[in-house]
């Protein structure tokens, strides 16, 4: 399972990290805006849902170049707004991973959610349909990853409230009424 | 807290009881006649058919008023009260009862509130036991009058000053 999140959405100021460790994320609020801001699933199958990262050795620094390719089983004129919405947006990306680690002393599922793009946001790089794929069969798949020049400074964050429950409970507050 | 636990069961089945027949068991039918006693007060009365359906309109309105007042929290908040995990809640499972203690114990909270209702001022509206009287005042007699004389001023008539016109002094060039 992944979710979007609008780039804009997101509260910087509210939103708070562990004092030890910038890479975990302890509490990720989202502004209130009208429209509302929500978090928008999309929901993998069978390992549909990929994700990559790399780190980019540039002239003067190094960066992070997050990537996520996921995959729509399916060509309505839905999908193709939603596709073209996406096109024109800015956004992060929670995703829920299977690993999720047994920890005694810190609690478990710090492992299971990051967040992606925190930065400057990630954007569609790649759209791609091909009628005659055998493995697609016809549906469409998505890549999204940092813009060419900005990379992000730090790899995903790692996202954690208090506990595994309570993080699920922080998403579920967020979902968008379509995802619940 | 009140005991709502049974209130919120009945109010979770009461939309299958009223629609589908086979739902009206006897248990179903004794959590009503609880739920109803706790919200009311009084005992149900079953004498017609429809009974149990009109006290479960009755509770689930009830229910409604007491839901909440509009407190909301920004989405993606989980309050926490360090040491107390049954404090914990998103905007999803805010009381307002947990809403206002964070706002009493952790004022600096108010940050992650999206909205927080303004305090309603009472309004005075009369219950309908107490019988409004007017105020008892002596219309008649010198309260009276001097009544009239506040309501009516006396009427000051504007003096308008002739101006002082002086007639021109005849001289010699003057007359012809």
């Amino acid at each position: 399972m992944a979710y979007f999140i609008n780039y804009d959405c997101i509260d910087k100021d509210l939103s708070t990290f562990d004092p030890d460790n910038s890479l975990l994320c302890t509490q990720l609020v989202l502004k209130t805006l009208s429209p509302p801001c929500y978090a928008f699933c999309v929901e993998g199958y069978n390992f549909s849902n990929e994700h990559t990262v790399a780190m980019v050795k540039k002239t003067y620094q190094k960066v992070w170049d997050h990537n996520f390719i996921f995959r729509i089983f399916d060509n309505t004129p839905e999908d193709k707004l939603w596709i073209q919405n996406a096109v024109d947006s800015r956004f992060l990306i929670i995703i829920e991973n299977n690993y999720n680690k047994a920890d005694a002393l810190l609690g478990d599922g710090r492992t299971v959610f990051e967040i992606l793009g925190w930065d400057f946001g990630l954007e569609l790089n790649a759209v791609e349909r091909n009628v005659n794929d055998e493995e697609l069969l016809g549906g469409w798949m998505l890549t999204a990853g940092c813009s060419d020049k900005l990379k992000e400074s730090l790899p995903p964050l790692s996202f954690f409230v208090t506990d595994i429950a309570g993080t699920r409970a922080a998403l579920a507050s967020m979902l968008a009424p379509c995802c619940e | 807290m009140p005991p709502f636990s049974i209130v919120e069961e009945v109010c979770l089945f009461a939309r299958d009881y009223i629609n589908v027949k086979s739902f009206r068991t006897s248990l179903r039918k004794q959590k009503i006649r609880q739920a109803y006693e706790i919200i009311t007060g009084k005992k149900i009365v079953i004498s017609c058919s429809t009974c149990y359906i009109e006290a479960l309109l009755e509770i689930t309105n009830k229910i409604k008023m007491a839901t909440r007042k509009g407190y909301e929290l920004k989405r993606g908040v989980l309050l926490q009260a360090f040491g107390d995990a049954s404090k914990a809640c998103t905007n999803d499972t805010l009381t307002d009862e947990l809403a206002e203690w964070y706002l009493k114990y952790y004022p600096e909270k108010a940050i992650y509130f999206s909205k927080i209702p303004v305090p309603v001022q009472p309004v005075g509206v009369t219950p309908p036991q107490v019988k409004v009287e007017p105020p008892k005042i002596d219309w008649v007699g010198e309260s009276a009058r001097a009544m009239s004389d506040v309501f009516k001023p006396p009427v000051e008539k504007p003096v308008v000053e002739k101006p002082i016109v002086k007639k021109p002094k005849r001289t010699a060039k003057n007359k012809r």
